[in-house]
């Protein structure tokens, strides 16, 4: 009988899977409509920080704030990602109380300063095979603007909000809502298409046309690891969308009056305990320190923020 | 979409991806007096005077092209009326060459894949992306917003802003519809961008259509489901109606779109 059982899901497993694969890769899709009376938040990659940005949204905050908030939150629940604390960003922002369209722009500049940028001698790094072979040597791009920038971005379009759930860039004290449970739980089937999706992408000619030639020679060694390097990285963001299945229990987990029920364990007792430091009041004054504390450090590091610890624990000082 | 739309769009995103990149397309510019910066093409006058040899501006050989390289999207709508379309990456070559997280940052060299762009550039300038939020207003108020991701992500921004604002496309055709694609493969010897095919995903058309399609002078190659995932754009999109400003999105969960609003409860 349980032999049976077994077997029965097994092959329960194999259909589910080879199903949910099949609804994953066929045309068309199936997309459904969602509606707000006056706020909504929409992205790509995480439902976690999405809901991030209605919470902001729901405390008080401008579309600014849950912007910021939602994608700081993908930053910080894919770390090695496609997305980067060094990264860039553009906003587009409508501001209602002037009826002003307001663009930003945070790419990547070069250093003012360089004279004859191809003579810069290519760094010795563990990416050096790449530089060696390039054309522009050692030359760097600036500094990302992404941090700096929704800092700047907050200050002029924010609220001041004092909400609690800005203290962390997952919202642990409010529990999901149930129609996101199902894809919080997908299994890992996402995963391997979206490694699959990776070497078929770098498998065929786009590959080798991705910067607008055939690899040189240089680059030969490392055209032969990369395909291995992408399935690993597709399959590790595919299953960077559904590890939330574990946050997403953690969320069921803390809800008010879990922490009594003695479910909270590991993680569940982390997201307790923030969620319990995030009923206090958020001190201005250590928001301020702490922020000029990161621009100290900053500053000291010549700019490059890729070199300091950022206060990324405490969301609120980040859009304070 | 009918086969002359069809041909519309893939005319007009080739034009958009490439055209500065075109030879006769500079001489062209150069000749009616669009010269400066890349604003000129942002005027009605530009588009007035472009769209008609659209076909001829085409239909020459050259090099050079640049696919979309963003990385999240993110549209927001708030209590007041303010609007948020976002857009972020990492601008690193595919998952990054370090894979190195130093205090939380992931630091996969981080604007790797600009190399090329570094070469050209003069010290002191910005270096160019292809992001491109989308805001339209109407009467003032904003009615769409448009942030879009991936390797397509400007054929998949053309498509759903032509399809909401010229169309009048409901939301779940729109978006439940074959997405438009760049096609990456090497150019041909003298291959002219009015004879190169256009990549759409296998099974996505019937026969029919694609009789209808190639009658019409577009050549289409039809890419694994695979292949289309991983070049493909994915949007997300907030129509506004107005007056009123109730918001309405489309979350397509496969293609990973995510969206929540007020009306849904934790």
């Amino acid at each position: 009988m349980k032999i049976a059982r077994c077997l029965t899901a097994v092959a329960t497993l194999f259909v589910t899977a080879s199903v949910q694969q099949r609804d994953f890769l066929s045309f068309p899709l199936h997309p459904s409509i969602v509606k707000g009376r006056a706020i909504l938040v929409t992205a790509t990659l995480s439902p976690v920080a999405v809901h991030s940005g209605i919470e902001v949204l729901r405390q008080g905050g401008t579309a600014a704030d849950a912007a910021a908030t939602v994608a700081l939150s993908e930053i910080a629940t894919n770390l090695g990602s496609v997305v980067s604390y060094a990264g860039i960003s553009q906003l587009l922002y409508f501001d209602a109380k002037t009826e002003k369209v307001y663009a930003l722009d945070a790419g990547w500049g070069t250093y003012a300063h360089e004279t004859d940028p191809k003579s810069i001698p290519p760094p010795t790094s563990a990416s050096s095979p790449v530089s060696r072979a390039h054309r522009c040597g050692g030359r760097r791009a600036g500094p990302p603007d992404s941090r700096p920038r929704i800092h700047g971005r907050h200050r002029s379009h924010a609220r001041p909000v004092r909400s609690p759930a800005l203290r962390q860039p997952l919202p642990a004290r409010h529990r999901i809502r149930p129609e996101r449970r199902d894809d919080l739980a997908r299994p890992g089937d996402f995963a391997s298409a979206a490694a699959a999706a990776a070497l078929a992408y770098v498998r065929g000619p786009p590959f080798r046309q991705h910067a607008g030639r055939k690899p040189a020679k240089g680059r030969r060694c490392l055209a032969a690891t990369r395909p291995r390097k992408n399935a690993r990285g597709g399959g590790r963001q595919g299953r960077g969308l559904y590890v939330y299945r574990r946050v997403g229990a953690e969320f069921r987990r803390v809800g008010p009056g879990s922490g009594r029920t003695g479910h909270a364990r590991g993680l569940g007792a982390l997201q307790t305990r923030v969620a319990r430091s995030a009923q206090r009041p958020v001190r201005r004054r250590d928001r301020v320190r702490t922020w000029r504390r990161f621009e100290r450090d900053l500053s000291h590091a010549g700019g490059d923020q890729s070199a300091v610890q950022p206060p990324h624990r405490d969301l609120g000082i980040l859009l304070a | 979409m009918t086969q002359k739309a069809f041909k519309a769009y893939v005319y007009a995103n080739r034009f958009a991806l490439y055209g500065h990149y075109w030879p006769r397309v500079a001489a062209f510019e150069g000749a009616h007096g669009f010269v400066g910066d890349c604003r000129v093409r942002l005027t009605p006058q530009y588009a007035a005077a472009v769209s008609p040899h659209l076909a001829s501006l085409l239909d020459a050989p050259g090099v050079g092209a640049e696919a979309g390289h963003d990385s999240q999207a993110i549209v927001v709508v708030d209590h007041w009326g303010n609007v948020a379309a976002l857009l972020h990456s990492i601008n690193t070559v595919n998952w990054g060459d370090t894979g190195i997280v130093v205090g939380g940052i992931p630091i996969a060299d981080a604007g790797a894949i600009n190399r090329d762009k570094l070469v050209k550039m003069k010290p002191g300038e910005s270096v160019p992306n292809p992001m491109s939020p989308v805001l339209a207003l109407k009467a003032g108020k904003p009615v769409l917003a448009v942030a879009s991701t991936g390797v397509s992500s400007t054929p998949e921004t053309t498509r759903l802003v032509g399809g909401v604002l010229a169309g009048g496309a409901d939301l779940l055709s729109l978006m439940s519809a074959p997405p438009l694609l760049v096609n990456l493969n090497s150019f041909e010897p003298n291959q002219s961008l009015v004879n190169r095919a256009e990549s759409i995903p296998t099974g996505a058309y019937d026969a029919q259509q694609l009789q209808a399609i190639a009658a019409e002078g577009v050549p289409v190659r039809e890419e694994s489901l695979l292949r289309i995932w991983a070049t493909r754009g994915t949007a997300v999109m907030v129509v506004i109606d107005q007056p009123g400003g109730a918001p309405r999105a489309v979350e397509v969960q496969n293609v990973s779109g995510f969206a929540e609003s007020d009306l849904m409860s934790p």
